[in-house]
């Protein structure tokens, strides 16, 4: 016997499968939150859920020839998203991300910051997410 | 950017173009830097805490307020930097972080604290919290520097508008503080500043707060009441003036 739908699922449409960018975009850039609050995990798992995505990105990054392009596809997203919702910075998911980077594939964390402070890619963060960038990556382990 | 210094992946190269590029860039490194103890970094560091911009000198305060290893030359850097921003929060985080790591200050610290501690009289804008926290921590008979402090605000009340609504008095924090360490000589030269006042100024208004909280049952202060009844209402010089020419 099937079980019963909950409530929450009737009363809102499933959302279409995210492409892969769209997917980086919302991890990476979006700075409100897209999903609704969720009681089905609590704070340390959604610390831990952002981790895994930092890292997934990460990990995708380090293996991608092309990184400069990606880099660039951000920074534009970046641009636009933070007009559209009048923000001065991004949220600490880059700085996360960077961190990850920096544990996963040091040489090209190196590589990825130069090429973000050359091009003065908001992504390298801006004091307040860089304080948190600075210290987070010892916290991350 | 901490584990790429950590683990030497960074080169001094780099780094130093790095640091060449733009303030965002250098308080991004800032921060990292107090916590690595090799020479290159230490050198950085201790460049990046006399940074002439103020986001870079925060930066590094943060380094070593969120750091796990503090040393000495670390805390007189703090306190420079802390002393140099006029900044109540900054000094207070660098008496805790001394605090925490049971780091008695020297003489010369001390000194440098006390010299942060007054730049804090100019501050629009107090936080009651850190001020006495902070007082606690340079000054145990906590005396001297609190009175030191409240002429120098006193001082500088005098020549803001009293129309400059933002700025803060003496804040009430300070009420039992003052009244517990306040002696006969601070209410007389609190006295003596009252009566020669023109009663127009955010001084005054201070002063008020100050001769309440000293001692508002002071034979002194109730003769000051008395000759202020029988003062004819004339207004004050500067008032005076003023109603002259308009």
């Amino acid at each position: 016997m099937a079980s019963e739908p909950e409530l929450a699922d009737l009363a809102r449409p499933k959302a279409p499968a995210r492409s892969a960018q769209l997917a980086e975009y919302i991890a990476l850039i979006h700075p409100a939150d897209v999903e609704p609050p969720s009681a089905h995990y609590s704070w340390d798992e959604e610390q831990r859920r952002l981790l895994a995505a930092a890292t997934e990105i990460a990990s995708s990054l380090a293996a991608d020839n092309a990184w400069r392009k990606r880099l660039d596809r951000w920074r534009r997203w970046a641009a636009a998203a933070t007009a559209l919702y009048e923000k001065e910075s991004l949220g600490q998911a880059p700085a996360r991300m960077l961190a990850q980077l920096a544990e996963l594939a040091p040489k090209r964390a190196v590589e990825v910051l130069d090429y973000l402070i050359e091009t003065s890619s908001p992504l390298k963060g801006r004091r307040g997410s860089g304080h948190v960038a600075a210290t987070s990556d010892r916290n991350l382990g | 950017m901490w584990r790429l210094l950590a683990t030497e992946t960074l080169d001094e190269p780099t780094l130093t173009r790095w640091l060449a590029h733009d303030e965002q860039t250098r308080a991004l490194a800032a921060t990292p830097l107090a916590e690595i103890d090799s020479e290159m970094a230490t050198r950085l560091f201790r460049q990046l805490a006399g940074d002439e911009s103020e986001l870079v000198r925060r930066a590094a305060l943060n380094g070593l307020r969120y750091g796990s290893a503090t040393a000495e030359w670390k805390i007189r850097l703090g306190l420079e930097i802390a002393r140099d921003l006029g900044d109540i929060d900054a000094l207070e985080t660098v008496l805790l972080v001394a605090e925490n790591a049971n780091f008695a200050l020297a003489p010369d610290l001390i000194a440098i604290a006390r010299d942060a501690f007054l730049t804090t009289a100019h501050a629009e804008r107090l936080r009651d919290y850190q001020l006495v926290s902070a007082l606690q921590k340079i000054d145990p008979d906590q005396h001297d520097l609190l009175f030191d402090w409240i002429w120098a605000r006193l001082e500088w009340l005098a020549e803001e508008s009293k129309l400059a609504w933002t700025i803060d008095t003496l804040p009430d924090t300070l009420c039992v503080l003052i009244r517990e360490v306040g002696t006969t000589d601070d209410l007389s030269d609190a006295l003596r500043r009252f009566s020669d006042s023109e009663l127009d100024t955010l001084a005054d208004e201070a002063l008020v707060d100050l001769l309440q909280w000293l001692d508002p049952g002071a034979d002194a202060l109730t003769r000051l009441h008395g000759r202020q009844l029988r003062r004819p209402a004339t207004p004050p010089p500067r008032r005076a003036a003023v109603a002259a020419e308009t």
